[in-house]
Parts: structure tokens; C-alpha cells; sequence
């Protein structure tokens, strides 16, 4: 479909048809530049706000009152979804969108599974009510609500597979639903009783952006996790000031990010906290210590078994065989020569030496001092 | 030096290894393998495996003389007492005084892996020779006793 727009000219008999599509022509439009340049999702509120109640019963029973709050979302299609005023979350409506909920089988109380809570455009026509109205007045509504309705959905429907509309297209009629909230329900007295914004890795979303190239109108570019700059709000920055950094840190309150981590224009890397992870290549890292007979040396904090069998980590051992004590020679006079200080391929160690005197050898097992070294060979990850 | 050491020692305390520079947490399993650790105690070259569910492990200060395994230690109350400065030699009876009723370890190697066996000292305060019959196939045994006694000898 090509996009048209009416052009007027003096004199000119406009027709409903005109206006009609002067007025889609915005929709339409808008509708595009939400779809192409964003992600479906909440844009501001819609938070679902809940109050704990409990029935008559004796015993009484809890479940809670769910409340839809005033917000605004765009659907897949580019619709946006403006809700004015708060909406409850109605359990009526939930039964008859899911007369049999299946029941939590890691619970014993028969509360349902999560159920998805969705939101959707909707147009509802209103009667006309100015101008001619009765047998002189025209035919047809002169305006329609954009309204928003709660649709409940069953278990995996959070998951399911929106089509987007044609390229050229302007928004849907509201077939496109955006994720709210997650509901339990228990059964027995067909209320809900909780709610939840993520369920087994699915979350209610916000409406994102959609960009490959994001270009700084004065020489910068901002990211960050809150609205307003305020102190300790976490940014990354980056600039073309001293030539181009690239900065990660925290507002100070005063308009500027105080860096905790900096890259500059020369790769240069500075990190005011601890860099942890997996070794970069060429670095080392150490443990040391005595070990006795028959013990598994332990490798450096840090390093992992699986890094050294696949190769990643180069392991080097160090041992100096330690020598007792003359003093503690079973007999006088003799004399320790060490015999076998060495690990196995499991790091075990088998240390031991012996006592001799006059040819005569008293076997016994002893201790080394170790180093155990790990590097991260260069070109290694 | 670091100022820690992680011991290695049966339920009775009988220390029968150490290691410095080890992680505060680390396990047996860390420290030995899943396979245990193989002892060969005082003189002779005969060895018992003690199975990774017959060791415990104690961090305490450090000590060089239980890195060295120059004597016998136990662990008594989070602390290293020495038992002997000697190292470990056959168990020939009479001991040193007994106490009714206390445990002591019998760990038997065999061809099928070791066996741990528990012996209490009787009324009789008599525990050589072993009362244990040694499973099949026995060839050395380890033995942990009260008193403070630690050996290991070919199994008769």
C-alpha cells in the first residue's frame, strides 16, 4: 500500500472520506515509527498493585485484589495502549477465560499455576451526540474510544507467537496482547491470590529500542538505569572529549558520571574496583604451601579444573622436599635423604624419604614445599 | 608462610596428613579425591588407603611438625596435641593405659578396597591381637587406637 495524504485546495468539497484519512494518516503513522523504531511493551505504570483480603469462611481463606494502575504500553503492531484510570483484575473474568485452571502440582493447598494477564487495544465506538441527532441526524459514531481491555490467558500463552502486521500497515485492531502480570488462582474460591511480573525466565517487558546506530547529538552518548540523572544513578558514557573514552560509573549528582571504570582513546583501562573472572592471557597466578604425602595440591584461586583439562590454563608445579628434623631421626645418628617428591597427573602428591644409618634404611613419608602456578597461555581466552 | 594449616585426621584424631595454602572450605574430597588418601605410616612401606568418608578435616594454626610428620598428632578440641615425637612403629601390647569403652579405627587394605572396621575397648582392656576377623584377602591394616596409639602392620 502506498502512503497517500489529502491535499487540500480552496474550494474543495471535503467529504467524511477525507478526513477520515487525514485523521489515519497520523495513526498510521505513528503506529510505523512505533513499530519499526521500538519494542513492544510497557512504556510508563501499569503496575499492578495488591491488596490482601481474606473471605468469610471459617477458617477464612486469603486472596488478594489486583489493580490494573494508569500507564501506557505500545503493542506489536505500534497501537498504543493508554490507560487512564486504574482497572481492577476481575476473577469473574478470569473463570470464564479458564474454568478448569490446572492446579500447582509442587503445592498441596490446590492453587492454580501462573496464568499470563495481558492488555489490549480496543475500539469501542460512542453514539453520537451533537449535531442533528433523531430522524435529522446522521448515521454512525463520530468517535471512538481507544480503550483498553484486561485479557486473561492460559499457561504458555505468554509464549506464544505475535505476527506483526504488513510494513506498510498502520496499527491493528487490537488483536496484539502485552504481557501485565502473571495471577494464581485457587479454585475452591474462585479468587485470585497472587501475582507476580516473572515466571520460569518470561517477564513483563518494557517497551524498548530498536537501533543499530545510536549517534550523540554534542559530541556524546548517555545509557542509563534511571530517568532522571540523579546521584548514584548507574551510566556509561561515551564522548569525544580527550580524544574518546568510554566511561562506566555513577552520577554524582552534579551532571557528571564518576568513573568506575574507563576506557580512553589509547585503550587504556582503568578499574577502580578488583578485576575478577577468567585469567587473561599472560597473567599468573600462584598457590603455595607445605603438603604432605598422599594430599591433591590445590590449584590457585581463581582457576578452575575444567579451564586446565581443556587446555586454557597451563598448570607448572614447583617442589622442594622438605627435610625433618635431624631430632627426630628413629635413631641417633642417622641421616634423611629424601627419596620421591612428585605429583601425579591428579596433583597427588607422593613425598616421601628415609632414614639411614650404616646402610640400613627406614622408609617414611614426609612433606615438600609447593608452588602450583597457572597461566593463561597468549592468544588464550 | 601462611598461618593456617588444614589437617587430615580419622574420627580418633590421629592426624595422617596436612597441607597449607588450601582454601579455608576445602573438603576432603578437595584435598584427597574421591579415592582417599593413601598412608603409609613409620617405617616400611606398607600402605592402607583410608576411604574419603573415614577423614574429617580441621584447620589449625600452623605447625611444621605435623606438615613434617615428624611424630604422631591428634586433634583434640581444635587444637594439635602430640601424641609421640616418634614415628609410628609395629603395635606390640602391653599400651599405655586404656579407657573402657572408647573407640579406636581398624582400617583393613584389600583388593577390593579398604574395609574400616570400629573396635571398642572391652572390660578386659585387652585389644591385641585384633578380635576383628580381617575380610578376605586382607593385607595390611591401620590401626587407630585409644590412648593415643597409631600403626599400621602387615595383616597376620
Amino acid at each position: 500500500m502506498t502512503v497517500t495524504r489529502p491535499v487540500f485546495t480552496n474550494g474543495a468539497i471535503l467529504g467524511a472520506a477525507d478526513l477520515s484519512t487525514l485523521a489515519e494518516l497520523d495513526r498510521d503513522r505513528d503506529a510505523r515509527h512505533a513499530r519499526h523504531l521500538h519494542s513492544p511493551g510497557v512504556g510508563a505504570g501499569l503496575e499492578v498493585t495488591k491488596q490482601d483480603r481474606a473471605t468469610a469462611d471459617e477458617p477464612p481463606k486469603p486472596y488478594v485484589e489486583l489493580t490494573l494502575q494508569p500507564g501506557y504500553a505500545i503493542d506489536g503492531s505500534g497501537r498504543e495502549l493508554v490507560l487512564g484510570q486504574s482497572m481492577p483484575l476481575s476473577s469473574e473474568r478470569f473463570f470464564a477465560a479458564n474454568p478448569n485452571p490446572p492446579a500447582d502440582l509442587e503445592r498441596t493447598d490446590g492453587v492454580s499455576i501462573w496464568h499470563p494477564v495481558f492488555v489490549r487495544g480496543s475500539d469501542q465506538a460512542l453514539a453520537n451526540d451533537s449535531g442533528p441527532l433523531g430522524c435529522q441526524g446522521v448515521g454512525g459514531p463520530t468517535r471512538v474510544n481507544e480503550d483498553v481491555e484486561i485479557e486473561y490467558g492460559g499457561p504458555g500463552d505468554e509464549r506464544l507467537d505475535q505476527t506483526p502486521p504488513a510494513p506498510d500497515a498502520g496499527p491493528d485492531d487490537g488483536d496484539w496482547l502485552v504481557l501485565i502480570c502473571f495471577v494464581r488462582v485457587d479454585p475452591a474460591i474462585r479468587r485470585l491470590v497472587d501475582v507476580a511480573t516473572s515466571v520460569d525466565g518470561v517477564e513483563v517487558e518494557s517497551a524498548g529500542l530498536r537501533a543499530e546506530t545510536v549517534i550523540g547529538r554534542a559530541g556524546k552518548v548517555e545509557l542509563r538505569a534511571g530517568s532522571a540523572a540523579e546521584a548514584g544513578v548507574p551510566a556509561m558514557v561515551v564522548s569525544d572529549g580527550d580524544g574518546g573514552s568510554l566511561v562506566f560509573g555513577l552520577h554524582d549528582g552534579a551532571g557528571g558520571v564518576s568513573a568506575l571504570l574507563e576506557v580512553d582513546s589509547s585503550g587504556n583501562l582503568q578499574v577502580e574496583g578488583t578485576l575478577s573472572g577468567n585469567q587473561t592471557a599472560g597473567s599468573l597466578r600462584l598457590a603455595s604451601g607445605v603438603a604432605g604425602d598422599g594430599v591433591i595440591l590445590p590449584l590457585p584461586a581463581g582457576v578452575d579444573q575444567q579451564s586446565v583439562d581443556d587446555g586454557a590454563t597451563v598448570v607448572t608445579v614447583l617442589l622442594v622436599a622438605r627435610a625433618p628434623d635431624p631430632r627426630s631421626a628413629p635413631l641417633l645418628g642417622e641421616r634423611f635423604i629424601s627419596a620421591v617428591c612428585r605429583i601425579d597427573g591428579d596433583r597427588r602428591l607422593e613425598c616421601w624419604g628415609s632414614w639411614f644409618a650404616g646402610g640400613a634404611f627406614t622408609d617414611v613419608s614426609t612433606a615438600c614445599d609447593y608452588v602450583v602456578m597457572a597461566t593463561v597461555p597468549e592468544g588464550g581466552s | 608462610m601462611s598461618e593456617m594449616m588444614t589437617v587430615l585426621h580419622l574420627e580418633t584424631g590421629h592426624i595422617v596428613a596436612a597441607v597449607s595454602g588450601v582454601a579455608e572450605d576445602s573438603t576432603v574430597e578437595d584435598l584427597v579425591g574421591d579415592d582417599g588418601l593413601s598412608v603409609a605410616l613409620g617405617t616400611g612401606r606398607i600402605r592402607v588407603r583410608i576411604p574419603t568418608n573415614a577423614l574429617e578435616v580441621t584447620q589449625l594454626p600452623f605447625d611444621a611438625r605435623v606438615l613434617d610428620g615428624q611424630g604422631i598428632f591428634r586433634v583434640l578440641d581444635e587444637s594439635v596435641v602430640t601424641v609421640s615425637d616418634n614415628l609410628p612403629t609395629a603395635l606390640t601390647p602391653p599400651f599405655a593405659e586404656l579407657t573402657v569403652g572408647e573407640i579406636g579405627v581398624v582400617i583393613f587394605a584389600t583388593m577390593n578396597g579398604p574395609v574400616v572396621e570400629r573396635l571398642e575397648v572391652p572390660a578386659s582392656k585387652q585389644l591385641l591381637p585384633l578380635t576383628i576377623v580381617p575380610p578376605v584377602g586382607a593385607t595390611a591394616e591401620l590401626i587407630a587406637l585409644p590412648g593415643d596409639l597409631l600403626g599400621i602392620e602387615a595383616t597376620p
